[in-house]
């Protein structure tokens, strides 16, 4: 047989060191301190990186839904907690301000209408939710990431079919990846 | 030392190349709102290594619309790369508000009027996001941003909060088949 000459070809890149992941599935509704963030249905993933400048990438999807069957304004919102801290939360994810013409008299025999009646009433609304998120936790120690959830108002929510992913990504080449912000 | 055989064993795969990525906390557009504008001016430049790699994006974030008055607007998003629209999301927030109108004037003080109508919605919420993956077959630089406009209108202003945008470069393998656009 013919020697081969075996030629060195290095080649750069970043590597998918860990991939973990978590699920609620079915319904989970947060029925007390609904105005505080709350973890859902204490799920979570502890993931120790292996290289301290590696990248954790961050991906959720879920559905939520206001269970308040009164009008309401309430607004959700969900965050990303890394071991007890506020990583990145999204605002403002469902809600709107629901409006319409007051009347502006009594009206008239037996009280058919009054002042501050308002028809305009939006109950019980739902959403798809997703976040996508990157952080460098610059070390080795244990990252216990969750996902919580809260509203505006001290209302039930529930969520639905939590879907969490967590992955840990080698850094490769600094210049070629990072915080681009 | 005894010794060992070594067992040569092939791999094939993908090779994540370059990640990068940028966040805009809150942004609002408040003027030309029916025009495409970028998030917070924000934008990540990305040089391929390889002409025939997969450059995937991942965006999310939050939309408000800040009308104090009956609308129906629509909204969109767009991935612009080089200024030319790679992908876009049309309608991913809006409604058209709806009730009977009075079909009369409502007797003495007009207590109601005909085409006055009391269902009424503003300032919807809603989260959004999208991934998308294509090959820009060069090795020049891509300048990838994300863009929002009111289709309906340009009248009411649009909130972006918590805005965070992912670029991958992702080698693809010299197996062919293995990836690409199915």
């Amino acid at each position: 047989m013919a020697l081969t000459r075996v030629t060195k070809h290095i080649i750069h890149g970043s590597l998918l060191v860990q991939f973990k992941y978590t699920e609620n599935s079915g319904s989970w509704v947060l029925t007390t301190s609904r105005t505080t963030y709350t973890k859902i249905n204490n799920k979570n993933v502890v993931m120790t990186p292996q290289y301290a400048d590696s990248i954790l990438e961050n991906s959720a999807s879920m559905t939520m839904r206001q269970e308040a069957g009164n009008n309401n304004n309430d607004q959700l919102s969900i965050a990303l907690f890394v071991n007890g801290s506020n990583e990145y939360e999204q605002t403002n994810i469902l809600g709107n301000q629901p409006y319409g013409n007051g009347h502006s008299h009594t009206g008239g025999r037996n009280d058919r209408t009054a002042p501050t009646r308002r028809h305009g009433h939006v109950t019980n609304q739902r959403t798809a939710v997703g976040f996508t998120h990157t952080y460098t936790p610059a070390s080795t120690n244990a990252q216990d990431m969750d996902v919580r959830a809260k509203s505006s108002s001290d209302r039930n929510f529930s969520v639905q079919d939590f879907f969490f992913i967590c992955k840990e990504i080698s850094i490769g080449i600094t210049t070629l990846s990072g915080d681009q912000t | 030392m005894p010794i060992r055989k070594i067992t040569k064993r092939v791999v094939s795969g993908n090779l994540l190349i370059q990640f990068k990525y940028v966040e805009e906390d809150s942004w609002t557009q408040n003027s030309s709102q029916s025009t495409f504008q970028t998030i917070g001016g924000v934008s990540i430049k990305l040089t391929p290594q390889y002409a025939d790699s997969i450059l995937e994006i991942n965006a999310s974030g939050t939309l408000r619309s800040q009308n104090s008055s009956d609308t129906h607007d629509q909204f969109a998003v767009r991935l612009l790369v080089n200024n030319s629209e790679e992908y876009i999301q049309s309608h991913i927030l809006g409604q058209s508000p709806y009730g009977n109108n009075h079909s009369h004037t409502g007797g003495r003080n007009d207590r109601t009027a005909p085409t006055r109508r009391t269902g009424h919605v503003t300032n919807q919420a809603t989260t959004f996001g999208y991934s998308h993956a294509y090959i820009p077959s060069s090795t020049n630089a891509q300048d990838i941003q994300t863009q929002t406009r009111n289709i309906s209108s340009a009248r009411d202003s649009i909130l972006i909060q918590d805005f965070f945008m992912i670029a991958k470069e992702i080698g693809i393998p010299a197996l062919g088949g293995l990836s690409g656009p199915q």
